[in-house]
């Protein structure tokens, strides 16, 4: 039995030191390999909900345009059809107010200003309860869908708030905070782009992503 | 005022045992009787709240700064480390406060995981220096009250005669369950 | 005792969650889904295997003072490592998890097998141990997460089972974990007395 070194400060310092250096060097390492595939990481999210949420259009902006409107801002993804006219735009639209933190939300809206398809890519809501974000307002049930509707014509707020929209039963926080995130996606897209104006103007020159089924979306791990 | 907002709210509403559950190892071990409790309880607060305080200062001028935040959970170990054996030497110099910790006193107040977890929610939540002081002296105080009730009910419950299987643990993850009900009613 | 022994025994007789109650802390919080779940139940499992290994390479080196201590460090290590593992090739896991990821080091069950076990026995013994623990802690996490994810949401791994408007969300929440954990370690309890 091999006899363990006395305690002493000096030992015990040593230790401390040498393992620590040790630890630091094992995380640099892995932080090293890591780093790359962490600073693409949003990107992927993204592209994959694109379709989700615009099912289609043939070119869409790689890098979105930000615009602000007080506060708030939106994030611009444009769309365009094979002619590279402009058919409509996928926003992703942030509330501060969730629940429990930040609710982001993709939003497909046509020329037309109609709400294609929405896709939460990220919240903390409770399970069960503001989490059913998700899929709430894509429901048939009355006045819970938001899909296919045009957006400048329908009042996106809650019933009790002089509203067209019911909340989610026992999550009107997060309901509150979801709808705003959309209405404020419109207003800001309506205010700012002349993407809902029906204008077809080529003055951009942002650079079209391939196609979804080019895309190495089987990287992609999780939900 | 929004200080005081935040204080009651760390305290009670977010309550670290009971709404974030961060607590309750401590809380099922460590609460036999009150006054025992209630020492260990105060410790942990004064741990919590330099560590959170230490934490944040480390996490918003050496790890932000120099992006080497892969280093965050190996450095806030270290410090409770380090201030929980400080704050033990101290406390044991002070004559008639405290005689001797036991050695199991320690691995409870280092692998708290209230401690830790304050800090980690102090920086997720982007708040500043001061908030994060106040949210640490409010979770602080919640872990107290709660360590004093629950071994106020421990005494209670050894009166009572209860099934074989419900002694020790069961019950009271249960009556934990039930008092965390009533902590929901404050949000 | 045997290794075969102690592994079986880690699984159930000493299973850390339900007979112990160790690391009740960051687990509960996180149980609300089986993903979730078994998700914080690997990743406790891999940082208790590598720091039980560990620990037990260098069990000759430490003194015995400072056993805790050194233990405490090597795991918030392996914490680490799993953190930026699980954030970089899972992503959508990791934030489901949240903070309760890099508490794992304040889990009681690591530090525990570790100081009581991995400082005094051989690699390969240790490893075992280690291995029967963490599948015992998988396991009783399944159990859990499984009963509150049906019974708070009427989901399964995220497969909608029973509709929502039936079901009340009280498992989902902070007290219905401890419940279900109060509720199973006596049903194991009186399991194992049979």
């Amino acid at each position: 039995m091999i006899k363990k070194p006395r305690f002493s400060i000096l030992n015990a310092g040593f230790l401390f030191v040498v393992i620590t250096l040790i630890s630091v060097l094992i995380l640099g390492v892995i932080h090293h390999f890591t780093k790359d595939i962490i600073e693409q990481l949003p990107t992927y999210e993204k592209y994959a909900s694109f379709r989700d949420v615009y099912p289609s259009f043939h070119y869409v902006d790689s890098f979105p345009k930000v615009f602000h409107e007080g506060k708030e801002s939106i994030d611009v993804y444009k769309t365009y059809d094979e002619k590279h006219e402009c058919i409509g735009a996928i926003v992703c639209s942030t509330s501060h107010n969730g629940y429990v933190g930040e609710i982001d939300v993709l939003i497909g809206f046509n020329n037309q200003g109609d709400i294609l398809n929405y896709r939460v890519i990220s919240h903390k809501e409770t399970i069960g309860l503001g989490a059913r974000i998700v899929n709430w307002f894509k429901s048939k049930e009355h006045n819970r869908n938001i899909i296919g509707i045009r957006a400048n014509e329908t009042n996106l707020s809650l019933v009790n708030e002089g509203g067209e929209i019911d909340a989610i039963t026992g999550a009107t926080v997060s309901s509150r905070a979801f709808l705003f995130a959309v209405r404020n996606a419109f207003l800001i897209l309506d205010k700012h782009t002349d993407v809902l104006s029906h204008s077809k103007t080529l003055d951009t020159l942002e650079l079209p992503v391939e196609k979804t089924d080019e895309l190495k979306v089987s990287t992609l791990k999780g939900e | 005022m929004k200080y005081l907002i935040l204080l009651l709210s760390s305290a009670f509403i977010n309550n670290v045992v009971l709404t974030q559950l961060l607590g309750i190892a401590p809380m099922m071990t460590g609460t036999r009787k009150v006054d025992s409790a209630l020492k260990l309880s105060l410790v942990v607060a004064i741990v919590l709240i330099l560590s959170t305080i230490t934490n944040y200062l480390i996490e918003e001028y050496i790890l932000y700064p120099f992006q080497i935040q892969y280093l965050q959970i190996l450095f806030f170990v270290l410090i409770v480390l380090i201030i929980g054996h400080l704050v033990q030497i101290v406390l044991i110099k002070i004559p008639g406060l405290i005689e001797q910790f036991e050695e199991n006193f320690f691995v409870l107040l280092v692998s708290n995981s209230t401690i830790l977890g304050t800090s980690l929610i102090v920086i997720k939540k982007h708040v500043n220096f001061l908030e994060s002081a106040v949210i640490g002296l409010g979770s602080a105080l919640g872990y107290v009250l709660i360590m004093i009730i629950f071994a106020a009910i421990q005494e209670q419950l050894r009166l009572e005669p209860l099934p074989k299987n419900m002694q020790g643990y069961p019950i009271l993850l249960i009556i934990a369950g039930i008092l965390a009900m009533a902590f929901i009613g404050f949000k | 005792m045997r290794k075969s022994e102690n592994f079986v025994d880690g699984l159930f007789s000493n299973n850390p969650l339900f007979v112990f109650v160790l690391g009740a802390c960051p687990t509960l919080a996180v149980s609300s889904t089986t993903f979730g779940g078994i998700a914080i139940g690997l990743c406790t499992m891999f940082v208790l295997l590598f720091s039980s290994f560990t620990v037990s390479l260098i069990k000759n080196l430490i003194p015995y003072k400072i056993e805790i201590t050194t233990s405490l460090i090597i795991i918030a290590t392996y914490t680490a490592v799993v953190q930026s593992l699980l954030y970089t090739f899972y992503p959508l896991l990791y934030e489901r998890i949240g903070i309760y990821c890099p508490l794992i080091v304040a889990n009681v069950v690591i530090l525990r097998r570790v100081t009581l076990f991995s400082i005094d026995n051989s690699i390969f013994a240790s490893t075992i141990d280690a291995l029967g623990n963490g599948m015992g802690f998988i396991l009783a996490l399944f159990l859990l997460s499984s009963i509150r994810e049906l019974l708070g949401c009427g989901r399964w791994f995220d497969i909608q089972l029973i509709d929502e408007d039936y079901i009340s969300s009280l498992f989902v929440l902070a007290p219905g974990s401890l419940i279900t954990l109060g509720l199973l370690v006596a049903l194991f309890k009186s399991v194992k007395k049979a």
